[in-house]
């Protein structure tokens, strides 16, 4: 079995070093790399669509972006990584949970519970679209386009127009938008 | 711990140097005198002449006894409320007492029967209106009691709580020392906010519960969170409601901190001007983010707080200017000493 390769997005940094050591704890039952960490969801795009991460471990409340738009954004990759939540917040579980999201961890996280999270998620399951909006119908801050390995984010503001014709849609942004 | 449902505020005396308190006795005592004069009159004319019989021995003693009281409150406060309030009764009973030679010279005559009748009038009147002041307490212990169950609720909601072990055990393998910090920080102040603290504390208690807070959140947020403390001279002895400031920075952080990415400032101004102590926070203002509820529940509470603590002396306000949320408390300045 090659190596899952695995992305942490979190805003806080104690967060982020405390899944390392959890995933250092899991390494011996099941094998994965990390390919990066982020601090925020428009860096953590970036990340998973370049290193074509196999499973985010991904924070809700971030600023920014929140991780429930963070993973509506991954849809549009070719490949979706599967999402792991893990957040302090348990108001969204039960929602989650319902639409069988690969799954939904509570911080603190226990190295077991981890554990059998990234086990489903290297068995191949993944969270469906219609499940993200369920469980946050807030509307998107930004737009997304995947190619080759990037991804362009735009953020949503009234200065922004889009236009769509013979099958194209062109989006017009101001710079620094 | 003494049980959360135990809601009602222990009976006190009333500020006797508070504006409003002093504006309430003057008040209450001639609307009494109004009603007893109305019902010791048959016709109008009896009315106004009755009403200007009784004003004119009522007034010196109402205006003495308030002056006694307001010289007196820091003893009085020392007392137990059944003892201050048998206090307060004989201060008016002396007044009276005292001031009944006078009475003579606005045509009373001066006997047995008269002063035995002005002081049981006296009597009458100071019990109404400290019966009053009793139930105005019991009318604002809701406020008391819901702001410790929000205090502790607060303390325990999920976000905070969790986050901050989640960061403790981020440090137990690498930085034990700072673990420990943390988790010292973590119990002291949950030893503070479970405590009965429904009376006055001094303000340096509550600004080391709010550096106890902050330290913890630094833990999480580090660089994000930056915290300006502007304190003048001589304010950790006034006396301020608890939990005044923990749950406005604690505001502060969800609404002002936590939503950006970019490092953010609170600001904590506190000074004395005279008699009254002025407090200002402010924080970043983000507008994308003011779905987040919970900041205008713990705003009402403090609000009524300072209003029981300090009648119409105390103010706070709120305002956003130039991308900053401004909170400013004034209340009077108050020592224990």
């Amino acid at each position: 079995m090659t190596p899952l390769r695995v992305v942490i997005v979190d805003d806080e940094e104690p967060a982020r070093n405390r899944l390392l050591e959890l995933l250092e704890d899991c390494r011996v039952e099941l094998p994965h790399s990390i390919a990066g960490e982020a601090a925020n969801g428009v860096e953590g795009l970036q990340i998973v669509a370049a290193a074509q991460a196999e499973v985010v471990l991904v924070d809700i409340h971030m600023p920014e972006m929140s991780g429930i738009e963070f993973a509506r954004h991954l849809q549009i990759l070719e490949r979706p990584p599967a999402v792991i939540f893990v957040t302090a917040h348990d108001r969204y579980a039960v929602e989650a949970f319902e639409v069988n999201a690969v799954d939904y961890l509570t911080k603190p996280v226990r190295a077991s519970r981890l554990l059998t999270a990234l086990k489903k998620a290297a068995n191949g399951a993944r969270l469906a679209r219609g499940v993200l909006e369920s469980i946050d119908p807030a509307p998107r801050r930004y737009f997304s386009v995947a190619e080759r390995g990037r991804m362009t984010l735009v953020r949503v503001s009234s200065r922004n127009s889009a236009t769509c014709s013979c099958g194209f849609i062109a989006i017009v942004w101001w710079r620094g938008d | 711990m003494q049980s959360i449902r135990q809601n009602d505020l222990p009976d006190a005396l009333p500020d006797f140097r508070n504006l409003g308190v002093i504006s309430r006795i003057l008040l209450s005592v001639n609307v009494l005198a109004l009603l007893f004069a109305l019902a010791r009159s048959r016709e109008i004319g009896e009315f106004a002449e009755k009403v200007s019989e009784i004003a004119g021995s009522l007034e010196p003693i109402l205006l003495v006894v308030v002056i006694v009281l307001y010289a007196g409150s820091t003893l009085l406060e020392r007392l137990a409320y059944l003892h201050g309030l048998l206090a307060v009764f004989a201060v008016v009973l002396a007044v009276t007492a005292a001031l009944f030679p006078f009475q003579t010279l606005l045509g009373g005559s001066g006997g047995w029967r008269e002063l035995a009748w002005s002081l049981g009038h006296a009597t009458l009147g100071t019990g109404a209106i400290a019966w009053y002041f009793h139930l105005r307490n019991r009318a604002f212990s809701p406020a008391i009691s819901e702001a410790r169950l929000q205090a502790l609720q607060a303390r325990i909601r999920p976000h905070f709580l969790f986050n901050t072990l989640n960061a403790v055990l981020s440090l137990i393998r690498k930085d034990p020392k700072r673990a420990e910090g943390a988790l010292e920080d973590l119990s002291a102040l949950f030893r503070t906010v479970m405590v009965d603290n429904r009376q006055l504390i001094a303000l340096g208690d509550e600004l080391s519960l709010c550096r106890q807070y902050l330290n913890l959140e630094q833990l999480r947020l580090g660089e994000r969170l930056r915290v300006d403390w502007r304190l003048g001279p001589a304010i950790e002895e006034a006396l301020v409601p608890p939990m005044l400031l923990q749950p406005l920075v604690e505001n502060a952080v969800y609404h002002g901190i936590e939503p950006g990415i970019a490092p953010g400032v609170i600001e904590v101004l506190i000074e004395r001007r005279d008699d009254r102590l002025w407090l200002q926070l402010a924080n970043p203002y983000h507008e994308d983010y003011q779905h987040r509820q919970g900041n205008h529940m713990a705003l009402a509470n403090i609000r009524e707080r300072l209003q029981l603590h300090f009648d119409v002396e105390a103010s706070l306000d709120t305002r956003i200017a130039d991308g900053r949320y401004e909170i400013g408390i004034t209340m009077p300045y108050r020592t224990s000493l």
